[in-house]
């Protein structure tokens, strides 16, 4: 071979080379995952790499692991299954609302009982409502650590966190485990449009953001009860929140004449009441759905404008569905999202051409969530942060992924653990009393006081005082789980020459509860 | 490494006895305080839009039982009246109406940041960063406490640093939960080295140093709550800020947020347990202060924004502009009003819904700053970007 021969041959073998480069970047969403990336992504959308989840996820595309997200539920170990189903958490909610929803009981009727009855039933209720709750963040802590499709209960959390409600407001406490099945459902149908219609039109929302008793002063019902010498008017605190949280976002060129237009389009909706008599309910124009109930007598039917859309007099529970679908096609709602989605899983200032390409997605293809996290997976920048992950974990991350990582494919069982760790923390959910949400950036939850939390947990873990297993047969204590070294190594990956550092000579606990507390580990 | 610490507190206390020397006469209590108005601010920040009309109302604005038909109701039943402004006390702010009869708190009716979103989120941003914007990650705090110097500590007390100090050296001591307890195991040290030239390894060795601080107070909350504490919580955690502010003079700023304040519906009922414990907290800082401390201290209490003039329609008030400031304290100019207030006639109202704002959050928060810190007019402009004069 000549020169020039040989040349040419390095020329070829180097466009070869970049044309691979290329296509491998461009199809990175559809290359089966090796071990590196798919402990990325179980990182990324999940919590973490235990053994289990790290040999079902290698091997799959990311573009397979999040339609799988988003489209199939969890299964769980046997003994996490039968837990969950025994939880005062699976109670369906018409059994729950025959006993604690309004009217459900006589003896929480002031009326109608002795002082000492409806104290001591008032008492009841709020026991059992505490027990509900509690019960509720568990199961939801404890299907997040314990699944074998980690991105399904990530991405769930993400959009119950979107969709914020406060556990301790009014009758959540009761309504917060059906709020979230609700969202799952519709989580499944992969459309936004299903998420926001699931969240607006469940009881929780109504009650969490004061909705349910919103009446347009002109309604048949505000007059009736004015003649008895009562109120009602509009509450505008959902129709608010709705834009600038929901949906289009503080930027998104709404004004505060579409708050109100949008409050008087979403009288009406509210919470079946027991007390209501079935006729009443079924009265032509009332909507009914589980417990959800649109209370036509409630409504304002004159016109009203809304983001340069006229909704004509005379509308009903109809316009509260156009309202919402006007809403989730927004281009703002679109850039919205994208953001959102962009921070919790890309980075706390995430690139506006990220941001673009997943708005657009977003937009194309109608409201898909998988639609708009390919176009997340695709952008390199994605995949550039696969391999340097800089996420500061959010303490729920952290709970989990510790507890993932010491218990390593045995079952986590003890969830009151997880909920009161989560709760120190400040992060557990249904217990954000505002309606944002958690925030996902490192600012929100870097700090001294969360640091030390960190470090104790990981001093905790290491040292097996925290029985984070199953219970035993009386449920009076739970199995421990001791984390092992290789376990952790293989968990979080490649450590940077600090850490490597720093865990010279330590003796094996102490390199565990370092390992725990080491930088890779908080970041995800 | 605790030695290291108090070696360098050491240091920072002998000079600043050094500077302190000359300008006070050589009394224990001056030398300890080092700057040179020798004062002190607490900022208490009211979450949620704190509607000022239910807590301090103009009583004898005709319009005001119209606008509220349901709220007025215990004003007229059992308010208390503020000397001769013409505004009365909830009958929840027994306190509140205590300190204004002895000249220890006042109030601004009108009081407010520019925004006009009426979104929490927004208002809080634009209310903490203080420079008239609503982006950026460096608080007013932050930069008050490098105007003040080395010698000032500043502290947020929660577990979760707020924007307004974000950005700077303040410190977060949290009041609720287990407190920090970090166990000192050879892990410990790995995971300082680990961390080191970090974000993170700058908080974990502040969470060393706190510890000692709260290892030394007893009676700290058990019940955790994340960033602004709830209401009903504040007395307990009011009393143990003053123990911890009596055993260190040098913290002259301090910041502390309770939320709870968007009534939306039933307002009266969540404000009349929220108010009481708002002014039981006063008292309760008042009491833990001690009267020396209290004579140096301008407690200011304000919310993002006020709410809706009229009543909504289920008894409570949406997002609304101005609102209520209070400044408590043992040397403020107390008994008074702090700007005017325009009624409550339509033609007065922000958009014919709101109070308007008429005391700048930053002017107010200026004339805190500079009373208590010692700031000059430059050193303000630096900390609170565009501030009206002070008059």
């Amino acid at each position: 071979m000549n020169r020039f021969g040989h040349r040419y041959s390095q020329l070829t073998t180097f466009l070869a080379a970049l044309a691979i480069c290329t296509v491998s970047a461009a199809q990175s969403v559809d290359m089966p995952m090796d071990a590196e990336i798919a402990r990325a992504m179980l990182n990324r959308f999940g919590y973490g790499a235990d053994s289990a989840s790290l040999g079902a996820t290698v091997g799959i595309t990311p573009r397979h692991y999040i339609d799988r997200a988003i489209r199939e539920t969890s299964n769980f170990p046997p003994a996490i299954a039968a837990t969950l189903a025994a939880s005062p958490a699976a109670t369906p909610i018409d059994v729950l609302w025959q006993h604690y929803g309004p009217g459900g009981s006589h003896l929480l009727d002031r009326k109608t009982v002795s002082p000492e009855t409806f104290a001591e039933s008032r008492r009841q209720y709020n026991q059992a409502g505490q027990r509900q709750l509690a019960a509720t963040i568990e199961s939801r802590l404890l299907a997040s650590a314990n699944s074998d499709n980690p991105g399904h209960e990530i991405l769930l959390n993400f959009w119950l966190n979107h969709f914020s409600i406060f556990g301790h407001k009014g009758a959540n406490r009761f309504l917060a485990a059906d709020y979230a099945r609700s969202l799952q459902i519709a989580m499944r149908e992969d459309s936004f449009l299903a998420l926001l219609k699931a969240s607006f039109l469940h009881p929780a929302m109504q009650i969490y953001l004061d909705n349910q008793n919103s009446t347009a002063p002109e309604s048949a019902r505000a007059k009736l009860l004015a003649q008895r010498g009562r109120s009602l008017g509009i509450n505008e605190n959902l129709a608010r929140e709705l834009l600038e949280l929901h949906t289009l976002g503080i930027r998104g060129g709404y004004n505060q004449s579409d708050v109100q237009a949008l409050a008087r389009i979403i009288t009406g909706a509210g919470v079946l009441d027991a007390r209501l008599l079935e006729r009443d309910t079924l009265r032509p124009g009332n909507v009914r759905t589980g417990i959800f109930h649109f209370d036509l007598s409630r409504h304002d039917t004159g016109e009203k404008h809304l983001l340069g859309q006229t909704y004509p007099a005379g509308g009903g529970f109809a316009e509260i569905e156009r309202a919402l679908e006007q809403l989730a096609r927004h281009p703002a709602t679109a850039a919205h999202l994208a953001e959102k989605l962009a921070r919790r899983f890309l980075a706390d200032e995430p690139p506006p051409e990220v941001i673009n390409a997943m708005a657009s997605a977003f937009l194309a293809s109608g409201g898909r969530i998988s639609a708009t996290l390919h176009a997340l997976l695709e952008n390199p920048a994605f995949a550039d942060s696969l391999n340097r992950p800089r996420k500061f974990k959010e303490p729920v991350d952290y709970i989990l992924s510790a507890a993932r990582a010491s218990c390593d494919g045995d079952p986590i069982g003890n969830g009151g653990f997880l909920r009161r760790t989560a709760v120190e923390a400040g992060a557990a959910p249904f217990l954000r009393s505002t309606p944002e949400g958690y925030g996902s950036k490192e600012s929100d939850w870097l700090s001294p006081p969360a640091m030390a939390q960190r470090i104790r947990l990981a001093q905790t873990l290491a040292s097996a005082r925290a029985p984070l297993g199953l219970a035993s047969e009386d449920g009076s204590q739970h199995k421990q789980c001791k984390p092992q070294l290789p376990t952790l190594h293989t968990f979080i990956g490649p450590l940077g020459t600090n850490t490597t550092a720093a865990l010279a000579n330590l003796p094996p606990r102490d390199e565990i509860t370092a390992l725990l507390a080491s930088p890779e580990f908080m970041r995800r | 490494m605790r030695h290291t610490v108090d070696r360098k507190r050491r240091q920072i206390l002998s000079a600043s006895v050094v500077l302190a020397g000359g300008w006070f006469l050589p009394n224990a209590h001056a030398i300890q305080v080092a700057h040179p108005a020798n004062g002190r601010m607490i900022l208490i920040f009211l979450r949620g839009g704190l509607d000022g009309l239910q807590a301090i109302a103009p009583v004898t604005d005709p319009r005001l039982n119209e606008l509220r038909p349901t709220l007025a109701i215990p004003f007229a039943s059992g308010g208390l009246a503020l000397g001769n402004t013409g505004f009365s006390a909830h009958p929840s702010c027994v306190a509140l109406a205590e300190l204004f009869a002895t000249r220890e708190l006042a109030f601004a009716p009108c009081f407010g940041t520019i925004d006009r979103s009426r979104s929490h989120f927004q208002a809080q941003d634009r209310f903490e960063l203080g420079d008239g914007g609503i982006r950026g990650n460096r608080g007013l705090l932050a930069r008050a406490t490098e105007a003040a110097g080395e010698h000032v500590r500043t502290v947020g007390f929660g577990a979760s640093e707020p924007l307004i100090l974000r950005g700077g050296r303040g410190e977060l001591i949290p009041l609720t939960g287990r407190g920090l307890q970090i166990k000192q195991d050879p892990a410990l040290e790995a995971i300082r080295k680990m961390h080191r030239q970090q974000a993170s390894g700058a908080a974990i060795e502040q969470a060393l140093e706190t510890q000692t601080e709260l290892n030394n107070i007893a009676g700290m909350d058990v019940k955790a709550a994340r960033g602004a504490g709830a209401a009903n919580g504040f007395p307990g955690t009011a009393a143990t800020m003053a123990q911890l502010l009596r055993n260190d003079t040098r913290i002259s700023m301090s910041f502390i947020d309770i939320g709870g304040f968007d009534t939306h519906a039933n307002e009266d009922t969540v404000l009349t347990r929220n108010l009481t414990a708002l002014g039981d907290g006063l008292l309760a800082l008042r009491d833990g202060l001690g009267p020396t401390e209290w004579q140096r201290t301008q407690i200011l209490i304000c919310s993002e924004f006020g709410r809706t003039v009229r009543e909504n329609g289920t008894r409570g008030t949406d997002h609304g502009h101005g609102g209520l400031a209070l400044l408590a304290g043992g040397a403020i100019d107390g008994g008074r009003q702090i700007g005017d207030f325009p009624g409550l006639s339509d033609t007065a109202l922000n958009e014919r819904r709101d109070l308007p704002v008429i005391v700048d959050w930053r002017k107010l928060l200026g004339k805190v700053l500079s009373e208590t810190q010692g700031f000059n007019q430059a050193s303000l402009e630096r900390i609170l970007p565009g501030m009206p004069k002070l008059v």
